[in-house]
């Protein structure tokens, strides 16, 4: 029982298998590879953007202005001071965390929910103007160009194939690490606060510094996550830090679903590919990106992965017979029911 | 430095706080009764503006006609906006309604972004000669923006304390329940809030144009503007968010013009982040 693999990785492990076969057989050429990198790259925005709303019950604004950060702290790294990007990739989130640590300090010592949305949107907004405003430092407008890729014993993961499994690694390095943090003491302090924060209090978690290391820890990873946009795209621009970003990430969260571990990563297949498969429409893909948010927060609240999961469940039932099995059956609907 | 170039300062400081004031009062108002957070209300705002360029420029209206129709026309889409955006989503967390706003304005945004594309557009101002007040130049448009801003937050004010829809919603804001319980129709309470509201950000829209031109992307910075006014006020607060909206655009023109042009907007979301954290319930809340 012990070494029983949790239910989701199954159905997860499956999928990323899937996705790790995809760039040898049907997304061939360069183009289309390049939308796969994206595809890790916004899984693990995602990933930590849910870790405020899925784990914490929170929401933050500013998180795309994290993102951008992370992505001008290893660019600038690299171009003005010759640093590896793989140094790049440990300044990034480490400079995010510090800087989510410290908002995170200031507004979560009094606020939640609505006022937190709204402080961390000011606090977003600020970063942007800054970064669009500074210009000595980081270029203004145009952002910097030409940040060079990561290198392997001299030889330069440039290739989006080389790329994308690089990162895919990674993905499933945070994924676990992300799965390990919720069942550890820390975890679950974090979700115990968010469950009822008073309670918690008042059984000894230290409510506000949970949730501040929670904060700075999902700054730090959508860090990471950026200076891998960084560089691999190879550039860096004001409209990273933008609320466009933003609405990005939240599609992958709450189309893929909220507090799951792999619902994020779906959501970036289905962000990214439906985008580009609405490519055509031009302007009016964005029309129908805020349609189809309204659409599955009214619709299908739970998100598209524990929606899969569920039926996946039900259809295992079904094919079960005996009190037992419909007992153990009803037991796991209801545990899927508390995931939400 | 010239005492006119204070003066001119102090004015163009009340023009931008004028429309921060109408703006902020239907955020702030739509919070304080609602809890909810409308974040297409700039959306709305800049729809007002483009669609007062349509009915004058394409339709040929004149400015008056045009901008009564759109602000009754907008006040009347509020009730659509509640009851498909905002009532549907009530039963979940606080969360959920936002991110129901955020779709909302999004599609908002880039549906105006392909009707009308992305450039300024300029309507035609019913008058607008330049008045010398004691060395400040005043457009005679702009203080018809000032003076119908103040008539409206005083409509408003009259409205929420004398009338019997102000008193059930000044209620409802205080205590849902306890509002349904003595029989208050909370339901066309939420309806008019976001009626009242949305006019509101459509008469800023019509207002706007006096002083700028109409464009497309007007509506995200004033939304956030808005939410720093909203902010260092007191969520929800009405009256403290008209006091806040004039000192900040008074001080962000002060600000432009002696200490940085560039970082004129930053301005505001700093004097937010410092008044969270001395006085995170902010100027006029009350804990």
């Amino acid at each position: 029982m012990r070494l029983r693999i949790p239910p989701g990785w199954w159905l997860g492990g499956l999928l990323l298998l899937l996705v790790a076969m995809v760039p040898l057989f049907v997304f061939t050429n360069t183009y289309n590879r390049g939308l796969l990198v994206l595809i890790v790259i916004y899984a693990i925005a995602g990933l930590s953007l849910d870790y405020i709303m899925g784990e914490m019950g929170q929401f933050s604004f500013g998180h795309a202005a994290f993102w951008g950060f992370g992505a001008y702290v290893s660019a600038k790294l690299a171009l003005d001071l010759g640093i590896s990007p793989w140094i790049g990739f440990l300044a990034a989130p480490a400079a995010a965390g510090l800087v989510g640590l410290l908002i995170g300090y200031i507004a979560l010592r009094r606020t939640r929910g609505l006022e937190l949305a709204i402080v961390t949107l000011g606090f977003g907004v600020l970063a942007w103007t800054v970064a669009l405003r500074w210009r000595p430092v980081t270029g203004g407008p145009s952002g910097l160009r030409q940040v060079p890729p990561p290198s392997l014993f001299g030889w330069e993961i440039r290739s989006e194939l080389a790329y994308f499994y690089f990162a895919l690694l990674l993905l499933l390095g945070i994924v676990f690490l992300l799965s390990r943090l919720r069942t550890s003491r820390f975890g679950r302090g974090v979700r115990s606060i968010h469950e009822n924060e008073d309670l918690a209090k008042s059984v000894g978690v230290a409510a506000t510094k949970y949730y501040v290391m929670a904060f700075s820890f999902a700054c730090a990873l959508v860090g990471f996550s950026g200076a891998l946009y960084a560089h691999h795209f190879r550039f860096v621009n004001p409209n990273l830090l933008g609320l466009d970003y933003m609405f990005i990430f939240l599609i992958v969260v709450l189309v893929g679903g909220r507090g799951t571990l792999w619902g994020p990563v779906l959501g970036s297949a289905i962000f990214v590919l439906v985008s580009e498969w609405l490519r055509a429409l031009q302007e009016y893909r964005f029309v129908i990106f805020g349609v189809v948010l309204l659409l599955v927060v009214l619709f299908m609240p739970i998100g598209v992965f524990p929606a899969l999961q569920r039926a996946v469940r039900s259809s295992r039932e079904r094919r079960k017979s005996g009190d037992e099995a419909t007992a153990e059956g009803e037991d796991r609907a209801r545990a899927g029911v508390g995931m939400e | 430095m010239s005492w006119d170039v204070i003066g001119q300062q102090l004015w163009n400081g009340l023009l931008n706080g004028s429309i921060y004031v109408i703006f902020a009062a239907g955020l702030s108002l739509v919070f304080g009764v609602m809890r909810v957070i409308n974040m297409a209300h700039g959306e709305l705002t800049m729809l007002g503006a483009m669609l007062l360029f349509t009915v004058t420029d394409l339709v040929g209206l004149g400015y008056f006609t045009g901008a009564a129709l759109v602000v009754v026309v907008m006040a009347l889409a509020g009730f659509l906006v509640n009851r498909v955006t905002v009532r549907p989503f009530l039963g979940h967390s606080e969360l959920v309604v936002i991110l129901s706003t955020v779709a909302l304005s999004f599609m908002l945004l880039n549906g105006s972004l392909v009707v009308w594309g992305s450039g300024p557009k300029g309507v035609d101002k019913p008058f607008n000669e330049i008045v010398q007040v004691g060395g400040v130049y005043v457009t005679t448009a702009s203080v018809l923006l000032v003076g119908v801003c103040f008539a409206a937050v005083l409509g408003l004010y009259l409205m929420l304390t004398f009338t019997k829809l102000g008193k059930k919603t000044r209620a409802t804001g205080q205590n849902l329940l306890g509002a349904r319980l003595i029989g208050i129709n909370t339901t066309a309470v939420y309806d008019t809030t976001l009626i009242v509201a949305s006019g509101l950000a459509a008469l800023a829209g019509v207002l706007i144009v006096l002083v700028s031109s109409a464009s497309p992307n007007l509506g995200q910075p004033l939304l956030i503007t808005g939410f720093a006014v909203v902010i260092v006020a007191g969520m929800g607060n009405v009256g403290g968010a008209v006091a806040v909206g004039l000192f900040m655009g008074v001080t962000e023109a002060l600000f432009g013009q002696f200490v940085s042009t560039y970082y004129r907007q930053g301005y505001l979301y700093v004097v937010m982040i410092v008044v969270l954290l001395l006085r995170p319930q902010g100027l006029f809340g009350r804990k």
